[in-house]
């Protein structure tokens, strides 16, 4: 449990700073419309990853 | 057109109601589907997901983005903090988010009333919300005829409405903690229609006005809109953005109809593992098209408001679509004025309603025979008047302000609960008072900061208050408190309130301390994992039978006897009426009638009939260190007892390899003194013939003679063996190993036994290989080995007749040695027998051949200690091969 508490808290930071600065600024920098969709496609690794996740851990 | 509006909203609330009454009835199976779950999560997106992120989005692009990421981040985290709040609100018996806090403070009235109004009080505004997109919604549809025929005010007929149907749909149990499955499943049902119809919509509008993505967004490129779709369109700085996600992910846990969805309604803690990913799903898929849509919404020149999504097919002239964007919309707000209503209904009557009048001596609420009509009165009271209040609310203050701006002044309300909650599940010294200030002065500042500005807006209030500040002190400007400017008014009025309510908490409860119930209620929070047991602060001695009467009068003789029932089968008999109750009853009915009035009420009312006491901290600490001790020691007992276990099973065990070896020893023993025996007997009986008859024939003599000796070079061999195998089982053995050359070795043992084999008239041959075999070993005991094998063979080979075979051979194993003979060779069963200590193969035979018995015994240690191994098999000749292998060097 504490192994999957550790693997599941990284994986909230690691989605806090997608979907923050310094990436938002570095997405924002590549270009007018690309923003949008850096953040739809960051959602939905996101949303892959936490699906793997609960897999692993035995959903 | 009035009237279409209205078949259709009175046809699709009556669908509600056949799913709901459906549910209640049936479907078990669906509510407990984690689809089901998932889905009366997205309860989160409402009239404002619905209408108001396509009008953020056409005046701020991607700055309605937050309000979901804020929950998708929050949603990684279920598997942990929520179900944690579950475990707590099963244990408790919780009814709402006033509960949750209120009963881990210590079950404090004040607490709960406290959190109860500041929910009321952003909700409020939340549901107004819903209000104003229907009431526009409606307007907008029939081009502002609205229903003259029935009333002059749309809005207030929406009110109505609704009230009417969450009355009659929400509160039909009394038991809050009862899960609604109809609700549940209605609520589910309304998130799949919501999410279809915005999906129909936005695709009708982007792919079938707009002409797809690509095109929409290159002309909002081309039209200069190309702000929309970056960062810098949204208004919002870096720390807004971040602030505002935050105040989304906090707002999705603690806001009343969320809390109530996924702890209350919550049938299966295995749902939060799937709900962490599909819900986020769900916010994506809603989402995807919203920017589009607006971008195609400005294109068309419907303009930037919040009913783009059905100002669009209207303006096409496609009814149907615009039929299917205004039921999405009644979906998405139903079903959040549901929920919510049912949630914050039943903690206005449980946290503050009840306790209130049940203090009232006037009314003399005690005396009454059964409250459960007042119970519910109150709570459809509850439902109507806290729509009314957001009617008045939107046509006093939200008319002016965007959906998404009234939306994100309830978060603000009801993240104030984040840091007592935070506080609740992971810090045990919170005490009620810090959880109490904390809240109230967070929540001032929250009415400060944001609503102070919208009565100024409204014109309610004097707009130099807000530019100024009041008395024109500029540090106190609402929107720039203290002299912090810059930042979204939602985003500071976040900072601020959440910096005094943490604060205030934090301090209060260094400072101050708990009493009794609060350490014990702080416990069994904190440490809900370990403590599933039942803590029990009641003393006293008030008959069973009055607090029976207690459970009759609040949630009816029916459920009462239900109670009765399973506390009998529990303690193995029914406790009688007039017998006292003890702590586990009372506690049982306090937990009972918590279900039904919030555990404050419970509290208050147990309190007023049990005639004992709650435990005092003294008297408490007393128990909690003497079963502290009980459970440590009772450990600490567990742990010395598994141990022994161990220890005593090693000691049979080792017990029962001593006797083993013991009965090895006595009969190793005894065969070596009866081996021993044999020839001494001969010796002794022939040398007292030659002493006792000094004139025996000189070939008789001699005879004898020959016997004595032949008899000794037996007991020498035998003592030779025995000391040997002695040597080598204790170690002791002097090993000299080396390179040799197995050929070699081979033919001096052929060399050793020649004598013996041609007294015998036995042929040997040896089959050795042409280029040497080198091993390494010692070369006296290998030579041993192949005269013990040799010696046996010729035992067993017939004597004049007989043949002896030694061949050795090269395998992958390194050298294979084998003695052959053509005697009668060993039968399969004994071909492992025949290497124990004194057991010989011819013990079967009639003639015994002479032998120690420990030759076969030595030879498998020497081989052993070589990395060899010996085995028997049949020769080819017909009698059997010794054999042996020895690793090539």
């Amino acid at each position: 449990m504490a192994g999957a508490g550790r693997r599941l808290g990284a994986l909230a930071i690691f989605a806090v700073l997608l979907f923050n600065f310094p990436l938002l600024a570095v997405a924002e920098r590549a270009g007018r419309g690309f923003v949008p969709f850096y953040l739809f496609a960051a959602w939905g690794l996101v949303i892959v990853l936490v699906r793997a996740f609960g897999r692993r851990t035995g959903e | 057109m009035p009237w279409l509006i209205l078949a259709l909203s009175v046809g699709y609330l009556g669908l509600l109601f056949l799913v709901a009454a459906w549910g209640d009835r049936g479907g078990r199976r669906l509510i407990q589907s984690p689809w089901a779950y998932t889905l009366s999560l997205a309860v989160y997106c409402s009239g404002w997901t619905y209408y108001g992120s396509v009008g953020l989005a056409a005046q701020s692009g991607l700055a309605f983005l937050p309000i979901y990421l804020g929950p998708t981040l929050t949603a990684l985290l279920f598997p942990f903090l929520l179900h944690k709040m579950l475990k707590i609100a099963r244990t408790c018996g919780i009814t709402s988010i006033a509960d949750f806090i209120a009963a881990r403070y210590g079950k404090d009235a004040g607490l709960a009333g406290l959190v109860t109004v500041v929910a009321v009080m952003g909700a409020i505004p939340y549901l107004s919300l819903q209000l104003k997109a229907l009431s526009l919604a409606i307007e907008t549809l029939d081009d502002g005829q609205g229903f003259r025929p029935l009333l002059d005010d749309d809005a207030l007929l929406v009110t109505l409405a609704l009230a009417g149907f969450a009355i009659v749909f929400g509160t039909r149990h009394i038991d809050a903690t009862e899960t609604h499955r109809g609700m549940v499943l209605a609520v589910a049902f309304e998130s799949v229609v919501k999410l279809l119809a915005f999906l129909a919509v936005a695709a009708y509008a982007v792919w079938g006005i707009g002409g797809g993505v690509g095109a929409v967004f290159a002309r909002a490129a081309a039209e200069g809109r190309e702000g929309l779709l970056s960062m810098s369109g949204t208004g919002l700085s870096w720390l807004d953005w971040f602030l505002l996600t935050l105040l989304s992910s906090m707002a999705f846990l603690v806001l009343p109809r969320q809390f109530q969805v996924a702890v209350i309604e919550n049938v299966d803690e295995g749902h939060l593992a799937h709900a962490a990913w599909a819900f986020p799903a769900y916010l994506l898929l809603i989402n995807l098209l919203v920017l589009p849509v607006a971008l195609v919404g400005l294109q068309a020149g419907v303009g930037a408001g919040d009913l783009i999504l059905l100002q669009l097919p209207l303006k096409a002239g496609n009814l149907a679509v615009a039929t299917i964007a205004y039921l999405g919309g009644l979906s998405a707000a139903t079903a959040m004025i549901i929920v919510a209503t049912i949630a914050l209904a039943t903690m206005l009557s449980n946290d503050l309603v009840i306790p209130v009048l049940l203090r009232s001596r006037r009314l003399r609420l005690q005396e009454m025979p059964d409250l459960r009509g007042l119970v519910l009165l109150v709570r459809r009271a509850g439902i109507l008047a806290l729509l009314l209040l957001s009617y008045l609310f939107y046509r006093l203050i939200g008319g002016g302000y965007a959906l998404a701006s009234i939306g994100l002044i309830s978060f603000a309300a009801v993240a104030q609960f984040v840091p007592a909650i935070l506080a609740a599940l992971y810090w045990r010294d919170a005490n009620r008072r810090g959880a109490f200030y904390g809240i109230l002065f967070g929540t001032a500042v929250w009415l400060y900061t944001l609503i102070v500005p919208a009565l100024a807006q409204s014109g309610w209030i004097g707009a130099g208050v807000v530019a100024d500040g009041p008395f024109g002190i500029a540090l106190l400007r609402p929107q720039a408190l203290f002299g912090l400017e810059g930042l979204h008014p939602v985003s500071h009025a976040l900072v601020w309130s959440l910096a005094f309510n943490g604060l205030l908490l934090t301090l209060c409860s260094l400072l101050g301390g708990q009493d009794a119930l609060e350490r014990l209620q702080a416990v069994l929070y904190v440490d809900v994992y370990e403590r599933q047991g039942v803590v029990r602060p009641w003393r006293g001695d008030s008959p069973a039978g009055e607090l029976h009467d207690l459970l009759v009068r609040f949630i009816g003789a029916g459920r009462a006897e239900g109670v009765m029932r399973l506390d009998a089968r529990e303690r193995g008999r029914r406790l009688l009426p007039d017998e006292p109750a003890d702590a586990a009853f009372v506690q049982r009915v306090e937990r009972k009638l918590g279900q039904a009035i919030g555990s404050a009420s419970a509290h208050v009312v147990v309190a007023s009939v049990v005639k004992g006491e709650v435990i005092g901290a003294a008297g408490l600490m007393e128990i909690l260190d003497e079963t502290s001790q009980v459970i440590g020691y009772s450990q600490r007992l567990e742990q010395k007892s598994r141990a022994l276990e161990k220890a005593s099973r090693e000691l049979r065990e080792a017990n029962e390899r001593l006797r083993q070896l013991d009965r090895l020893k006595d009969d190793f023993l005894a065969t070596v003194s009866h081996e021993l025996r044999t020839p001494l007997t001969s010796i002794r009986s022939f040398s007292e013939i030659l002493i006792d008859a000094p004139d025996l024939d000189p070939a008789e003599r001699e005879r004898f003679l020959a016997v004595i000796v032949r008899e000794s070079e037996r007991l020498t061999r035998l003592i030779d063996d025995v000391l040997d195998l002695s040597k080598i089982e204790s170690g002791r053995m002097d090993w000299r190993i080396e390179a040799l050359d197995l050929n070699a070795v081979a033919s001096d043992a052929l060399a050793a036994v020649e004598g013996f084999l041609a007294e015998r008239g036995i042929e040997a041959k040896a089959d050795l290989p042409p280029k040497g075999a080198p091993v390494r070993a010692d070369r006296d005991r290998l030579l041993q080995v192949l005269v013990n094998l040799l010696s046996n063979a010729a035992k067993f080979a017939p004597e004049g007749q007989g043949l002896i075979r030694l061949a050795v051979a090269r395998t992958a194993e390194g050298f294979e040695v084998r003695v052959e003979d053509n005697g009668p060779g060993i039968p399969e069963k004994f071909r492992e027998a025949v290497f124990d200590k004194f057991q010989q193969a011819s013990d079967t035979l009639k003639d015994r051949p002479k032998g120690t018995g420990l030759g076969l015994t030595i030879c498998r240690q020497i081989v052993g200690r070589f990395g060899g191994r010996v085995w028997i098999e049949d020769a080819r000749q017909g009698g059997a091969a010794l054999c042996f292998t020895l690793p090539a060097t």
